[in-house]
């Protein structure tokens, strides 16, 4: 059986993208302490909204900006309500959640006039990369895909060197690490806050903007099937740690693209989607195996 | 006593006395909710150019206006009760069964499976179907219990993942072997046994004995979590498990317990459905009562009776639902908008103290 | 005469009916070292935290400099040059010493964060003010004197005129306290303006100019060190001429309740455990456990308590080894009763009603427990009695746990964890954040039971501890270094211990970082 092909893993590219995004995005919220559990929700929207404003505009990036734009928006909405309000951000995020979906099919109405999906006149190239297209084994591994693929990896330095590279980046951990401190240092915890939920809301965004634009041409009902769920899987895996979030997010897109292989082996469909949602659960016993080790005679039933 | 500012959390309600006062302090923000959400779906309604008034009586008239919208009222609220029950004693004992869903699935295959494989007579039947549903529903939450018990895993996502999990499983299962040769389009199982139905004693539509089942498991359930020494175990196990712990209380078990009895009553809501409104098993029958469950509990305010208002509320909502689609062409969607926006505002505890400042600065000291 | 630096006219904080401050004139000079002192909830604190801008009062003018100023918010303050360190340290644990001093403002190019700069300036800083410290190093790892300095240097970063300390000598050893008041003659050396809070009458002769006193939120005294001395202070601190505290009547010790033998943990990411410990607990006596906080007394706790199990060791309870079943539940069957640090996270229930706090425990047996259920009568006769036995107010039961002050909360645990009738009663820090009169209340209750009961006692309030113990162990880094009869030991000497100095060795002046 050879299911172990490069197509194997160039298609995990594909499929982890919008994983990597939303769980890397999801991380900022993370590292101020915030349980943004809305990752689900706001890729939906972005699904949504990046076809939605590319038939409108007719321009692809104006479509995904603006989709970026009102998922940052809508995800403000539940930004008020968690950090301003003092609300329990699981119960609220299960909100946005019934919110995303009532909403996009109710704006796919109102907006554009249909129901159950539309098709995007417009969708995202593959991209060539010049020198590395012609070689051997890296060509059809990387080069190929789309730009928010591209994207997507560029997001491990790019994060790592906000984090810990800017000061910026230093008041974000502080306010994660311990809100009192960063305060009485004169950092706005608040603002801190809403900023990095909107970081979250636009890389969630372009995770959707993925699913609609750069993989299917179209946007349909639901697509994002809990996919948010397993980016925020990713998130709790790897806590505040980039490249432990993006490596994670990277192997669930594998299982995925596992997936769907397997499918052409003549394995029953339905048995073989469960597995990409089975390993999130697997992921999170491991990881709490791993820390009871560490917890050296302590009795109570371990934390969250 | 003071609110904590920095960290957020609800600072304590100050004391209501009488029953009038703590009445009106539990419904407060579920009003307050309702209310801003209905604000916003007015908004959307009237963007789109309908008038809302015809939108809202239309939701009251089909739910409540014809001996038919009462049928359906009465067919949601069944589920929708049992929904919120399942999740407030998650809540009781600080678990969010964020997966029901799946507890539901389970427990809708297991049901009609019990409804076409084994033979019973008609008083038995239903009842031993809807149980095994319920052990299904127990089991599958079981899991996740087990996971957070033992491995600090989060039931929220480990149930959540496992909603899919059971899906797929169901959906295997069914089209393996339990297939109905007739129906090409959907995915659903051969009938019950006509014994096994469960029969609807209303004129119109379809509202079992199963309403009663619901509205008593909700009566029995809040006497138990206030009155049984396992409900203080595990109300205290939820208010500080760590306190709880220190204090001898087997506060392991007593999660599991929770979890499991939570799973239990959405499996019942899942076999229910199965053996009586559909009368088999038909793949994704289950219109969202995982989200609804939730919504319930919160207008219930952690209130398990409360849970029977709430969830005759839901229920209009949802059969009103129906009607707005039917008759004004509006869709069915604005009542998910409604209910996410009013779950965003219930859960914003500040948001009533800040309210009540403002009613305080109004009417003076 | 030159211009007073602060002035405080007729300042007063209320906070609800409770008058904190109650028109408060005060002068502080430049570059002196002034003290204020007084004792719990004399109002000190909240003065202090008036002038560094985190409480505004209801009346009463501020003046830095001859000019009236609005200190509305504690960057206003800094920016006026008044910095404040407090009491609980606000460092972050996870980050370096340099990220933490200039987290105010990081040296920053290009948008790029500095971080050898950082350590460049804190270096500098360090060495000006002779606090001494690793930039590099990881604040978790930092011994809390060290922590300390990083606090001092957060504020110094500001470049303050004045800094206020609260109680910087709280959790101090005797030597570290010796370290600390050489650092505030170098700061005044440097032209700074030192205030400090403090109970402890040692210190402020010997570094203070001038001292304030506060009783009760006024000002009872305020003058120059040279003018008074430590009986007269003490004496306007209690408002009435000192009584010397007689010690209990110690009981003569019964049969063995408690011991352990040899026990070892090594809790988790590293940290001090317990190292061998062994020792006995009797009836009739208290034992009193000395230590700086973080060198194993929790850990004890944990252990005695069931929360956690030894690596190696015994520990026996009246007798019968528990060692291998040892749980909360085991534990208490036992007879072991825990007033624990912490009230609020694991001393009670915040968020249920005082009734399902104080029934905790005894819900499982009868008259409460009614087979499989609780009888609600009972239960409510159960907790009346229990609050009006020890004076738990207000005194509703259907209320909220949260709602309750520290004192009366502490009352609630000490009311349910003392009616089961313990033998073994762990009491760790348990008038922290007391009020005198609920704290004289814990000691007698403590003390009322040793006809059929031991106590161990772990606090950090040497005082309580030299008042209240038959026999005192002291604990440094996880293991019992040394056991005495207070009469035997001074604080000076039980602080020796507390570093880890026995008093033999030759003593060290100062401390390496």
């Amino acid at each position: 059986m050879d299911i172990l092909t490069l197509s194997l893993f160039s298609s995990t590219l594909v499929v982890a993208t919008p994983l990597i995004l939303a769980a890397m995005g999801g991380m900022f919220s993370h590292q101020v302490g915030v349980f943004n559990f809305t990752l689900e929700g706001v890729m939906l929207f972005g699904s949504f909204f990046s076809v939605a404003f590319t038939i409108l505009t007719g321009n692809i990036w104006l479509g995904i900006l603006l989709a970026g734009l009102a998922c940052i928006v809508l995800s403000a909405m539940w930004s008020w309500v968690v950090v301003d309000m003092g609300a329990d951000p699981i119960i609220s995020a299960l909100g946005f959640m019934l919110l995303a979906q009532g909403g996009t099919i109710f704006l796919l109405n109102a907006m554009l006039g249909q129901t159950g999906g539309a098709f995007s006149p417009l969708q995202l190239d593959f991209i060539r990369l010049p020198f590395i297209d012609g070689l051997p084994v890296l060509g059809p591994l990387l080069s190929g895909h789309t730009i928010l693929t591209y994207l997507s990896w560029l997001t491990l330095p790019l994060f790592v060197f906000i984090l810990y590279g800017t000061p910026f980046g230093l008041a974000l951990r502080a306010v994660g690490e311990k809100p009192e401190a960063a305060a009485a240092a004169g950092i706005n915890v608040r603002l801190m806050r809403y900023c990095a939920i909107a970081i979250t809301a636009f890389c969630c965004a372009l995770a959707g903007a993925q699913l609609s634009l750069g993989l299917l041409g179209m946007y349909t009902d639901n697509m994002t099937a809990g996919r948010g769920i397993i980016a925020f899987a990713a998130v709790v895996f790897g806590r505040h740690r980039p490249l432990q979030v993006f490596l994670v997010a990277l192997f669930f897109g594998f299982a995925a693209a596992l997936t769907d292989r397997l499918q052409g082996f003549g394995l029953p469909s339905e048995l073989l989607n469960t597995l990409p949602y089975l390993l999130p659960v697997i992921v999170l016993a491991l990881s709490g195996w791993r820390l009871l080790s560490r917890r050296n005679g302590m009795q109570a039933p371990p934390p969250l | 006593m003071s609110a904590d500012a920095t960290t957020g959390g609800p600072a304590a309600a100050p004391p209501a006395n009488g029953f009038v006062a703590r009445a009106w302090q539990s419904i407060q923000m579920p009003l307050i909710a309702t209310l801003a959400g209905l604000l916003l779906t007015t908004v959307l309604i009237l963007s789109i150019g309908k008038s809302p008034l015809d939108v809202y009586a239309a939701l009251l008239r089909g739910a409540l206006g014809s001996v038919f919208g009462i049928s359906s009222t009465l067919r949601w609220a069944t589920p929708l009760i049992l929904a919120g029950v399942a999740v407030t004693i998650g809540f009781k004992a600080g678990l969010f069964n964020a997966g029901l869903s799946g507890q539901i699935y389970l427990g809708g295959l297991v049901g009609s499976l019990l409804g076409f494989t084994i033979d019973l007579p008609a008083g038995l039947h239903p009842a031993v179907a809807i149980l095994g549903g319920g052990v299904a529903g127990g089991f599958w939450a079981l899991i996740p219990a087990l996971l957070r018990r033992y491995l600090g895993a989060s039931e929220i996502v480990t149930s959540l993942m496992l909603w899919y999990v059971a899906i797929g499983i169901s959906d295997f299962l069914v089209r393996q072997f339990f297939r109905d040769p007739t129906s090409a389009a959907f995915l659903m199982s051969v009938k019950v046994a006509p014994d096994a139905v469960l029969p609807s004693f209303f004129p119109v539509g379809n509202v079992s004995v199963m309403l009663f089942v619901s509205i008593a498991v909700a009566i029995v359930a809040h006497y138990l979590m206030q009155r049984s020494r396992l409900g203080y175990e595990v109300r205290l196990t939820g208010a500080n498990p760590l306190y709880a712990f220190y204090s001898g209380l087997p506060t392991g078990r007593r999660l599991i317990l929770a979890f499991c009895v939570s799973g239990f009553l959405a499996g019942m809501i899942g076999a229910a459905e199965s053996i009586g409104i559909n009368q088999r098993f038909v793949s994704q029958f289950d219109p969202g009562f995982g989200f609804d469950g939730f919504l319930v509990a919160l207008l219930a305010g952690g209130n398990i009776a409360g849970c029977i208002p709430a969830g005759i509320f839901l229920a209009i909502l949802k059969a009103g639902g129906t009607e707005i689609e039917r008759t004004l062409g509006v869709s069915k969607s604005i009542i998910w908008i409604l209910q996410g926006s009013i779950i965003l505002v219930v859960s914003a505890y500040r948001l009533r103290d800040q309210i009540n400042a403002l009613f305080k600065r109004r009417t003076g000291p | 005469m030159p211009q007073p630096t602060i002035e405080l006219i007729g300042v007063t904080k209320r906070f609800g009916s409770f008058v904190a401050n109650d028109a408060i004139d005060l002068t502080i000079q430049p570059g002196e070292i002034h003290a204020i002192v007084g004792e719990n909830g004399a109002g000190k604190s909240t003065l202090m935290k008036t002038l560094a801008g985190l409480h505004v009062p209801e009346e009463g003018r501020v003046l830095l400099h001859g000019e009236p100023v609005e200190l509305k918010n504690p960057e206003i303050a800094m920016a006026r040059g008044i910095a404040m360190v407090h009491q609980h340290f606000s460092l972050i644990d996870a980050m370096s010493v340099a990220e933490n001093v200039v987290l105010s403002n990081p040296p920053r190019r290009f948008g790029l964060l500095q971080r050898r700069k950082a350590e460049e300036i804190v270096a500098e800083l360090s060495k000006t003010y002779g606090l001494a410290v690793q930039p590099r190093q990881r604040v978790a790892d930092c011994r809390v004197g060290v922590q300390q300095r990083v606090e001092i240097l957060k504020a110094l970063y500001r470049n303050p005129e004045v800094l206020i300390l609260d109680e910087p000598t709280a959790v101090l050893t005797p030597q570290e306290t010796l370290a600390l008041i050489d650092n505030l003659r170098s700061l005044k050396s440097l032209g700074k303006t030192v205030i400090f809070i403090t109970h402890k009458l040692k210190e402020v002769m010997a570094v203070a100019d001038r001292v304030t006193v506060m009783r009760a939120g006024k000002i009872v005294l305020s003058v120059d060190i040279a003018d008074t001395s430590p009986n007269q202070l003490a004496a306007a601190m209690v408002g009435r001429t000192l009584v010397v505290e007689s010690r209990a009547e110690p009981v003569t010790p019964g049969r063995e309740l408690a011991r352990l033998e040899g026990v070892v943990c090594t809790p988790e990411g590293g940290g001090i455990g317990l190292d061998r410990v062994s020792f006995t607990l009797r009836q009739g006596e208290v034992v009193g456990i000395a230590g700086v906080e973080g060198n194993g007394q929790s850990e004890l706790i944990e252990v005695i308590t069931g929360m956690r199990v030894p690596h190696a060791g015994r520990i026996l309870l009246k007798g019968q080894d528990v060692t291998a079943t040892a749980s909360p539940k085991a534990m208490r069957a036992a007879g072991v009763g825990h007033i624990p640090e912490d009230r609020i996270s694991t001393g009670l229930a915040p968020t249920a009603s005082l009734l399902d706090n104080l029934i905790t425990g005894a819900h499982a047996r009868p008259p409460i427990r009614r087979g499989m259920w609780i009888d609600r009568a009972a239960a409510r006769t159960h907790a009346t009695r229990l609050v009006q036995a020890f004076d738990v107010r207000p005194g509703n039961i259907d209320a909220d746990a949260r709602s309750l002050s520290g004192g009366n909360m502490q009352k609630a645990i000490i009311a349910r964890e003392l009616d089961s009738d313990p033998q073994i009663i762990v009491a760790a820090h348990p008038t922290r954040g007391v009020d005198i009169g609920a704290a004289e209340f814990v000691y007698a209750q403590l003390l009322g039971r040793r006809d059929r009961a031991g106590v161990i006692l772990v606090s950090s309030d040497l005082d309580e501890i030299l008042r209240l113990s038959d026999r005192i162990l002291v604990m440094y880094r996880g293991a019992i270094v040394a056991e005495a009869a207070p009469e035997a030991l001074t604080a000076e000497q039980l602080g020796l211990l507390m570093a880890g100095i026995t008093p033999d060795a030759p003593s060290t002046t100062g401390e390496a970082a």
